[in-house]
């Protein structure tokens, strides 16, 4: 079986901020991320035909993100805690340090909504992680 | 118009540049700076001066 020709290393470019214009690039601390891109399906099937379809309702995008935690300056903590329970902005781009192209698209999410963050997760004899859930906002893949 | 260090990579900014304050949106800034990703350029503390000592009478 033949091989694929590429295959994608995981190694994104993860900003998060209040706006664009202050998407803090928080990549070395990232363990992983995961952007979906989720338009709800609402049927629109009848009795003409006995097959299900669907139509796109409204989008419900997000991103899933966890971090290796830390407390310094504008780290981990210090960029994140100022946005629960706001509607900030995040950007990832699938390969870090490369420009954005049609083969690296970044993926943003605008006004996306961060309910919760936990402050503390230490557990004895692991280094600490945050897992943090960014809900709705406006999807965008920028190719330029 | 006060100029702010790069502390942390943030937008298209790099580590040791300069950003005037101007130059962010209000609510960029604040968040920034509040952060500690953005500070002041001149937030150096000098070293105090000893103070000079005052003869007193039993001098």
């Amino acid at each position: 079986m033949a091989m694929p020709q590429t295959v994608y290393y995981s190694a994104p470019e993860v900003k998060i901020g209040a706006a664009a214009g202050s998407a803090v690039d928080l990549s070395e601390f990232a363990k992983s991320a995961v952007l979906v891109r989720q338009a709800d399906a609402l049927e629109s099937s009848s009795m003409a035909s006995r097959d299900r379809f669907y139509q796109a309702g409204m989008n419900t995008n997000s991103l899933t993100v966890t971090f290796n935690q830390s407390y310094e300056a504008a780290e981990v903590y210090a960029t994140i805690e100022p946005l629960v329970g706001t509607s900030c902005y995040v950007e990832c781009t699938p390969v870090d340090g490369t420009a954005t192209s049609a083969t690296n698209p970044t993926f943003s999410l605008t006004n996306t909504y961060l309910e919760s963050m936990e402050v503390l997760a230490a557990n004895l004899g692991e280094l600490g992680e945050v897992q943090l859930t960014f809900t709705g906002g406006t999807y965008l893949a920028a190719t330029s | 118009m006060n100029k702010y260090r790069v502390t942390h990579a943030f937008a298209d900014k790099q580590v040791g540049d300069l950003v005037g304050g101007d130059d962010l949106a209000l609510t960029d800034f604040y968040y920034l700076l509040k952060a500690g990703v953005i500070v002041p350029q001149d937030n150096v503390q000098p070293t105090p001066k000893r103070a000079k000592k005052e003869p007193t009478e039993k001098d």
